[in-house]
């Protein structure tokens, strides 16, 4: 065998390897996704079927018509897209301009707040929740929009600061200072200059936390009552007949409407979550 | 300088942006998704029914029969969540809910912590305490100072069922002693087929436990009783003969139900009117329906469980008089038929359930031989409820697999009772 042709074989050999590790990787990342589709238009009663049915004898798509009928389930689509666009909008200028400052200005009290507001990151949820819950109850915030939008809000900055400020950091300060002699005031280079090259950045961390939102539970689970969305309401499905059984068509169904936007909206973004990943140095 | 200005700035961008927030919603039209809308009510509700179908008509018919005007609040119907969730309403006194629906667990956890009212002078008087199971109040609903803290929505039984068309097959007309279970388990069992089937998934599994305990004339809280042992011995046996199959330990009632309704399993416990039954074709008094739980004491004594949600009012409740008015009336005959219409749960007092439940209901006839006939209990809970039956259900299930002998069980269960005693 001469060289090319040992070469081809190997070429051959490497292609067939990463085929086949690419489809064991999306086997197992798509096949429980396929799972809960599946159960989703499965009537309850063949749900737990033996032999496994791998498509349903009879598909249904009652659990989404009681959803839709029973669960309030546009009301919650309603809350959701009002609370996180809103949390994107506010976190996102506000990070924005704080990671350029981080990134642009030292001196001690500016790394110790960077530093406190990257700790936050480190406290569980459930530590401060308590006294949280309390405090949100004191001040009226307990139960309303701007009260779980703060929340949000609080949830995201961390992440958010931190990446965005990576990714300020990396850009020339001679753009700057370029821009400075051809006499752009301190407001124009930030956002004529800096704030459009921060864009890939800035999009990937709107998609990510788009996604955080979205799952967020506990949030809104503990700090609300009446407002509702639709992480929650995949534990508030109606028990069964002997209040103890699970109703796995529903929750697969409820599971499949929280999963279908963040599919779309990571096919859709794809390109810019790649690119702000890569040049954001952010570790997947 | 200017750099100064610009920080100066930014700063009060973000706090702007901050308080910007603050103006973006209204707590007015907050309530969605199963409840009324929130505006000016009498009382607020904490319901785990509020994406039952016949919810509203329930809703009306309490507003309308009490005339009161209900704020509903959705509770998380995963049991861990809603646990949690109730516990942090309740313990933070939190005033924004007057009555919440809570289960056996959670009455279990709640009912000596201080948080609930007590209903004895107000909704659970004399004259009405004696309708209601009196085994299930004193076990499960009354405080250690013997005030009564809940009105238990609905009576449920952990019901004894059989297969009468593999009854039939096997030519054994009743189920009435140890020594007819005994017959009926080897007869039914072999070639796939089990004379007992159960859910003996880790938390699911406590209810099995208890009753054969309970069936044997044990205490589940004295784990040197050796009625206990002989229970555990029973049930070890059983998967050790074939009666019952081991894979059950990965069984929730999802996974035991479509076992039943194939035809796998001769007989079982199980909670509820038998809906999944009926669902499949099942139910009825040729093929799947409750009978009467046999008497393993030999002393004519049967052990059956019984379990509820119950109503219990917030001390921390702004709206009390309301509040006692929407509870006098689902402890009354009204509020009793209003749930069993919509939500079809079993009315818990019995002289109701005789006046509103139809002949026609294949539940009745049974439930009123399990009222009269049987010991009807609450269920064995501590505080620590969801950690001791997941503590028991966990070497309950090394035990069936002989990864631990019973004595070893026996041992570590009663250090667990000690354990979650405290």
């Amino acid at each position: 065998m001469n060289d090319s042709k040992k070469y081809r074989v190997y070429r051959g050999c490497v292609t067939a390897g990463r085929w086949i590790l690419f489809a064991v990787v999306a086997f197992l990342i798509l096949f429980p996704v396929y799972w809960i589709f599946i159960s989703s238009i499965t009537p309850p009663g063949e749900l737990f079927k033996m032999p496994i049915d791998y498509l349903p004898d009879n598909p249904t798509l009652d659990s989404y018509k009681f959803l839709i009928e029973n669960v309030g389930l546009f009301a919650k689509i309603g809350n959701t897209i009002l609370i996180v666009g809103i949390t994107l909008l506010i976190s996102t200028v506000i990070c924005s301009m704080a990671a350029y400052a981080f990134s642009r200005f030292q001196s001690k009290g500016i790394s110790i707040a960077f530093a406190f507001i990257i700790a936050t990151m480190l406290i569980p949820e459930v530590v401060t929740a308590r006294p949280l819950y309390e405090f949100m109850q004191k001040v009226g915030l307990y139960d309303t929009y701007p009260g779980l939008i703060i929340l949000y809000i609080s949830a995201v900055i961390p992440f958010t600061v931190l990446i965005l400020r990576n990714f300020a950091g990396e850009i020339p300060i001679s753009l700057e200072e370029a821009a400075s002699i051809d006499g752009a005031t301190f407001t124009q280079r930030l956002f004529q200059v800096v704030l459009p090259l921060m864009k890939p950045a800035i999009a990937t961390v709107c998609i990510i936390n788009f996604i955080t939102c979205l799952n967020n539970f506990f949030t809104p689970l503990y700090y609300s009552n009446g407002i509702q969305v639709l992480s929650v309401a995949i534990v508030q499905l109606p028990l069964r007949d002997n209040m103890y059984g699970v109703p796995w068509d529903l929750v697969s169904a409820m599971g499949w409407i929280i999963l279908l936007p963040i599919i779309i909206f990571v096919a859709v973004f794809e390109k810019q979550i790649m690119d702000g990943i890569m040049a954001g140095g952010v570790k997947a | 300088m200017k750099k100064k200005i610009v920080s100066v700035m930014l700063s009060a961008v973000m706090a702007a942006g901050l308080l910007a927030g603050c103006g973006g919603g209204s707590k007015d039209n907050a309530s969605s998704g199963g409840g009324s809308a929130k505006g000016d009510y009498d009382m607020t509700l904490y319901s785990i029914n509020t994406t039952d179908p016949d919810f509203d008509e329930w809703l009306k018919n309490v507003e309308d029969a009490t005339g009161l005007k209900i704020h509903v609040i959705a509770a998380p119907t995963d049991s861990d969540t809603r646990q949690q969730k109730i516990t942090t309403v309740l313990s933070t006194g939190d005033t924004s809910v007057d009555v919440i629906e809570i289960n056996d667990e959670m009455s279990a956890s709640f009912k000596n912590s201080g948080w609930l009212e007590g209903l004895n002078d107000t909704v659970m008087t004399e004259d009405i305490r004696g309708q209601f199971p009196q085994g299930y109040l004193e076990d499960m609903i009354t405080d250690k100072s013997g005030n009564i803290v809940g009105v238990p929505g609905y009576s449920g039984y952990l019901a004894f069922w059989v297969n009468q068309q593999i009854m039939d097959e096997v030519g054994i007309t009743t189920i009435d002693t140890k020594e007819d279970f005994m017959k009926y388990m080897k007869a039914v069992s072999g070639n796939g087929r089990y004379g007992y089937g159960g859910s003996w998934e880790k938390t699911y599994s406590f209810n099995e436990i208890a009753q054969f305990v309970n069936m044997f004339g044990g205490d589940y809280f004295d784990w040197t009783n050796p009625a206990n042992k002989e229970a555990i011995q029973f049930l070890h046996d059983m998967v050790a003969d074939g009666n019952t199959p081991i894979d059950q330990i990965a069984d929730k009632y999802e996974q035991m139900n479509p076992k039943i309704n194939d035809g796998k399993y001769g007989s079982w416990f199980m909670w509820g009117l038998g809906t999944d039954y009926e669902k499949a074709g099942m139910l009825g008094a040729d093929k799947v329906h409750m009978a009467m739980v046999p008497d393993f004491s030999g002393k004519g004594e049967r052990a059956i469980f019984t379990d509820s949600w119950s109503y219990v009012l917030s001390k921390s409740s702004k709206n009390k008089d309301a509040a006692l008015k929407f509870l006098k009336y689902m402890a009354d005959e009204g509020g009793m038929e209003a749930s069993y219409k919509a939500f079809d749960r079993y009315p818990a007092r019995a002289d109701v359930a005789e006046k509103i439940v139809p002949d026609t209901d294949p539940a009745k006839e049974m439930y009123s031989r399990y009222a009269a006939e049987c010991n009807v209990k609450g269920r064995p809970m501590l505080p620590q409820t969801m950690e001791f039956i997941s503590d028991i259900g966990t070497i309950f299930q090394s035990c069936m697999k002989d990864e631990i002998t019973v004595d070893e069980f026996c041992t570590k269960a009663q250090e667990m009772v000690d354990k979650y005693s405290k």
